[in-house]
């Protein structure tokens, strides 16, 4: 077995809008994810962070490439295979108000995977396995016949959390678990989340638009632009040395909670507004805003290269140094 | 302050505490017939309804005129001891009738509601769940099953099969569903891309569990509010297709019949109207407040 959790080679998600427009979602994305790591996946709103998560979980399927898990090709399932790739990675999703089913009790949401994989032998082992998974977020048994709409947005995401856990995954995709809730309580579920990963040695996709919160809990982050990615390093490198143009911008917009750090600092501005995603042009995605723009960024996209080892970017500028 | 540690006692934290509060699991369902039984409104709309078929079996047992025996020596009879609810224009009793109709009008009501809904929430949900180019072929089908009257139907029906109940049944299921179709599949289409589906979907739920445990009971609130109007749209309808001589012929009676029948000598004669009348209105009533208490039930939004 290798070291690798998760791989993805060339991978693109198309969406048709209308006649011959083409919505590039996520367009020729190149990663792996190692085992027992988390990757940090940051960008703008609509960048196509989650259409990645959710098309490596397989809720799309791929325009092209390839997704590699655990060694074994699921680009293509059975449906057989899907049944036995979802006890291995499961998704944690966005907001914890429409994630779970308002007809059923809590109990029975986090249940559902174990009824669906059959298994528990007899109801009374499946009531324990229930209550043990409780626990394990950090709530009661007695919340267990609570409908959703009883609890708080936090308890929400952790029944979330807990129904993502039942069927004992490897790897799970965080979609944002956190931007919905409140900030008091995005520390919580934060902590919860490196606590279960401690425990039960996860391995996390971690999309956010959050850098701070992304930096505290991933060991790898990566930048997202426009359905292709920027910039990937390890997650020290990338607060300190960024080389993306991309990247530095993102990074200076970080608020500080020292006023003569923020004053001291330069923002750097971009200019213009994200581009659409329908039909865009040839060349690097971030040439149209970028202050060190050439000829070769408006007609060739940049590879994904390693400048220093573990240290990608895709930029003709910070490449050649 | 060494003393004051002595004034203090340390109660141990134990879990009993939460598990006092800790009731025995429910389901869904017993949690929603819980909740229906709290709604004294909706009950009374069954018990009302309860009796309503109970007296439909067992009224014109009641009596010793049968629904048919025409008596033309006591015509237009108010009620007395004799004849309860007095008789008609021919002398037959109306209390065997209004009981005989009760059990035409219900049971054309409830199997007609209940065979429309059926294939109205099928169609739309396959309609709505599966979508793309099988959905544009149904609906566009729909929309021209709907674009021809009912009456047309009725007559093309009659004339194939004769009048009687079946054929009016009939009529009922080939239009009554599209209503109940086209609501389904809104709902349809808006719940399969709700996050709690796509959840399932990953745990690896297939189609007919999403449907049967996700999409169905959340329509289900909408689905019972459009049965229960069904019934007494179908109650009317069949009135109205006696009335131009296309329903059911007597003998053989309904409620529509008997108010109609009433509506023609309702000055002189008025408890001929009445009497029916009240029966339509109390059934209409008992269902929508049955209908609105089981939506409520089954939402535990709502839950006290």
């Amino acid at each position: 077995m290798s070291e690798t959790m998760v791989e993805v080679k060339g991978l693109k998600k198309y969406f048709t809008v209308g006649k011959g427009r083409e919505l590039k979602a996520v367009d020729d994305v190149s990663f792996f994810i190692k085992k027992g790591e988390t990757l940090g996946l940051v960008g703008e709103s609509g960048c196509g962070k989650s259409t990645l998560g959710k098309t490596i979980m397989k809720f799309y399927e791929p325009t092209g490439g390839q997704i590699v898990f655990q060694d074994q090709d699921i680009t293509k399932l059975s449906r057989k295979e899907y049944l036995e790739f979802t006890r291995k990675a499961q998704m944690i999703f966005q907001d914890p108000y429409a994630s779970l089913d308002s007809r059923m009790t809590a109990g029975s949401i986090i249940s559902e995977g174990m009824d669906i994989h059959n298994i528990c032998q007899n109801k009374k082992e499946r009531q324990e396995r229930v209550y043990e998974l409780l626990k394990l977020v950090g709530l009661n048994k007695e919340h267990a016949n609570r409908f959703a709409h009883e609890f708080s947005g936090g308890q929400r995401q952790r029944i979330g959390i807990a129904r993502a856990l039942a069927l004992n995954p490897r790897f799970i995709v965080c979609d944002e678990p956190i931007s919905a809730l409140d900030v008091s309580i995005q520390a919580q579920i934060i902590n919860l989340l490196l606590k279960l990963q401690q425990e039960m040695e996860l391995t996390y996709l971690f999309i956010a638009h959050d850098l701070s919160v992304v930096k505290h809990i991933s060991d790898r982050v990566a930048v997202m632009y426009l359905g292709a990615i920027m910039e990937i390093s390890d997650s020290k490198r990338f607060y300190t040395n960024p080389l993306h143009p991309y990247t530095k911008a993102l990074l200076s917009a970080i608020p500080i909670a020292d006023p003569d750090v923020t004053r001291a600092r330069k923002r750097i501005l971009l200019e213009g507004d994200v581009p659409s995603p329908v039909n865009p042009k040839p060349g690097c995605k971030f040439a149209g805003r970028c202050k060190f723009v050439k000829p070769v960024c408006l007609e060739q996209a940049p590879e994904l290269k390693e400048t220093e080892s573990g240290h990608f970017v895709a930029c003709h500028q910070a490449a050649r140094g | 302050m060494e003393e004051k540690k002595e004034l203090f006692e340390f109660i141990e934290h134990t879990e009993t505490e939460a598990e006092e509060l800790y009731g025995p699991s429910v389901t869904y369902w017993k949690d929603a017939w819980r909740r229906l039984k709290k709604n004294k409104v909706a009950m009374c709309g069954i018990v009302v309804l309860v009796l309503l078929t109970v007296m439909a079996i067992l009224g014109p047992m009641m009596v010793k005129y049968s629904h048919a025996d025409i008596d033309l020596m006591n015509t237009n009879q108010w009620p007395d001891k004799a004849h309860w609810f007095g008789t008609d224009d021919v002398g037959r009793d109306i209390w065997s009738r209004v009981w005989m109709g009760a059990r035409v009008s219900l049971f054309i009501a409830l199997v007609a509601a209940v065979v429309q809904s059926t294939i109205g929430v099928i169609i739309g949900g396959i309609s709505g769940y599966f979508g793309g180019i099988l959905d544009t072929v149904i609906m566009r089908a729909t929309d021209v099953i709907d674009s021809i009257p009912f009456l047309v139907y009725v007559i093309v029906i009659t004339m194939l099969f004769g009048t009687g109940m079946v054929p009016i049944i009939v009529a009922f299921a080939l239009t009554g569903w599209i209503k109940m179709a086209r609501l389904v599949r809104g709902q349809a289409l808006q719940l399969k891309t709700q996050d709690y589906v796509t959840a399932a979907r990953g745990l690896g739920a297939g189609k007919w569990r999403i449907i049967l445990h996700h999409m169905v009971p959340n329509m289900l609130g909408v689905i019972i509010v459009t049965l229960t109007m069904n019934i007494p749209n179908a109650i009317f309808t069949e009135a109205y297709l006696s009335y131009i001589g296309i329903g059911l012929q007597p003998p053989l009676t309904s409620w529509g019949q008997l108010a109609d029948a009433g509506a023609k000598i309702m000055k002189a004669y008025p408890y001929q109207l009445i009497i029916p009348a009240v029966f339509i209105s109390v059934t209409m009533l008992s269902l929508q407040l049955l209908g609105d208490g089981l939506r409520d039930a089954l939402d535990p939004k709502l839950r006290k």
